[in-house]
């Protein structure tokens, strides 16, 4: 095989952001830097205290983030959102550092319009987790690790079935069976998921259903967490993945209808003043 | 591919560089096109029948990757053996980078596509890879072929599209007229059975004397999708 043509054509095959060839600059005397320098400290100081999650529903998945961004004890927003899109049947949620989660979302967005335009066809989950991880990797072994604890969630096409990934800043990628969350209210977010584990593992919640779930998980969260938003003063974000209709964010209003009852309901039994 | 061509192209190329530096590459093609002379693989489709003739010197190469197949023809072993190297070392990439999903007959396609044209392109390859490639996937009905120099050709087989046949490669002019008119004829009787193919493939064959011969069904790719 002539080495150098097949590197060259694999170099044109695969984007430039997935083998990461564009995070190293040449310095004056030709060795190879990388781009983020610890010592440069560029990264912004927000750190999301934060709590998203994904489970298993009827007909695909649910995926729901709060809205707070921190910095230390300050809230540096009440509108953010923390459910991205990175594929027709993919989605992306993650806590840590701002910035560097904005990275990734932007990394996996890029690598996925990449693949739809070179080949045709879209990249399946398991081939964004993949790349994910590798990202990650390459990056935890520059010695800047990228702050951000991810949940990649969605379709994979052969055979099509729904995966949920837990990936963490060193590269570990965990695929999960029933729900998966991250962030500093994680804990409370689980118990409540916790005492649904048998209808999400037997993918029996219906939409709605599914729906209240995430709102209540978050507003469980909300409740002890100091990093996650109080879903009174901040309505979360739901996004819904399904076969037919792919990624889809589910409507403000609509969630707000399910707040609203959910806080209805816990004034009434005496948990909310 | 006539002589006189191949002439004028190496007089252009003595007479200046830039047209020294172009004719380099064209010569290139025009000596892998010779080498691979009548060697082809034919694709046949009548009804639920699909069916590949291939007519060459030597056994080709076939790699199957569950979803779709490579069917690689050449004249020497060592080129074989460097295009199948080549593709199997494409899927390691694609494994490593994405995952085995999404090695799709298309990946194939563009990544062949731009090694063939780069060997070409390249000044220090002696020469072309004489390796022709036809990737067809059963699934969608879309047959591709990858000419020795890198240009490719789509065909929808699947669908509605019914007795047609493709050609890859023949270069010899001849050949070729000969192939399509006899497979038009297999089509017309309604008949692409392995006798009749066989047939066929030896009377060809025997004509321009290329003595590897073989008729494959292409619904014994058609596995079931890799579980994960």
């Amino acid at each position: 095989m002539r080495k150098e043509v097949f590197e060259a054509a694999l170099k044109s095959t695969i984007p430039e952001s997935a083998t990461l060839s564009g995070i190293n600059l040449q310095t004056s005397s030709g060795r190879s830097k990388p781009v983020w320098d610890a010592k440069l400290k560029y990264k912004e100081p927000l750190e999301s205290g934060t709590t998203v999650l994904a489970f298993y529903f009827k007909n695909g998945l649910v995926l729901a983030g709060d809205r707070q961004t921190s910095g230390w004890f300050t809230i540096i927003s009440q509108e953010s959102v923390k459910v991205h899109q990175v594929g027709f049947h993919a989605g992306f949620m993650f806590a840590g550092m701002v910035s560097d989660g904005q990275a990734v979302v932007k990394s996996l967005q890029r690598v996925d319009q990449d693949f739809i335009e070179r080949f045709g066809v879209p990249l399946s989950l398991d081939g964004k987790a993949n790349f994910l991880c590798r990202f990650m990797r390459l990056h935890y072994d520059y010695g800047i690790f990228l702050e951000a604890w991810g949940i990649i969630a969605g379709l994979n096409y052969n055979p099509p079935t729904f995966e949920i990934y837990s990936v963490e800043p060193t590269g570990a990628k965990m695929a999960s069976n029933d729900f998966a969350t991250t962030g500093s209210g994680m804990e409370k977010a689980e118990s409540e998921l916790e005492r649904f584990k048998g209808k999400i593992i037997a993918r029996s919640l219906e939409e709605t259903e599914a729906v209240e779930l995430a709102v209540r998980a978050i507003y469980m969260a909300g409740k002890k967490d100091m990093g996650t938003s109080d879903v009174r003063l901040a309505v979360p974000v739901v996004a819904i993945i399904t076969l037919k209709e792919g990624f889809r964010f589910v409507n403000q209003t609509e969630v707000q209808k399910v707040r609203d009852k959910l806080i209805e309901e816990e004034r009434r039994k005496g948990n909310v003043v | 591919m006539s002589s006189k061509r191949t002439k004028r192209l190496a007089t252009l190329k003595r007479r200046n560089m830039i047209g020294g530096i172009l004719s380099e590459s064209s010569l290139k093609e025009l000596e892998a096109q010779k080498r691979l002379g009548g060697s082809c693989c034919a694709f046949f489709r009548l009804g639920d029948d699909q069916k590949f003739l291939i007519l060459s010197h030597k056994k080709p190469e076939l790699k199957n990757f569950q979803r779709f197949i490579v069917i690689m023809i050449g004249v020497s072993t060592s080129e074989l053996g460097e295009a199948s190297e080549i593709v199997a070392e494409l899927k390691g990439n694609i494994n490593d980078i994405y995952s085995s999903q999404d090695f799709h007959p298309t990946v194939a396609l563009y990544f062949i596509s731009k090694y063939l044209k780069r060997i070409i392109e390249e000044f220090f390859s002696p020469r072309a890879l004489a390796v022709d490639f036809v990737i067809f996937d059963p699934f969608s009905g879309v047959l591709h072929t990858v000419k020795y120099n890198g240009d490719y050709e789509t065909h929808a087989t699947g669908g509605e599209t019914d007795g047609i046949f493709a050609i890859s490669g023949a270069y010899n002019s001849k050949m070729r007229k000969e192939l399509a008119k006899e497979a038009q004829k297999c089509l017309d009787g309604g008949d692409i059975s392995d006798k009749r193919l066989e047939k066929l493939g030896k009377k060809i064959g025997k004509k321009y004397g290329l003595t590897m011969l073989a008729v494959m069904n292409a619904q014994v790719v058609n596995v079931l999708p890799k579980q994960n």
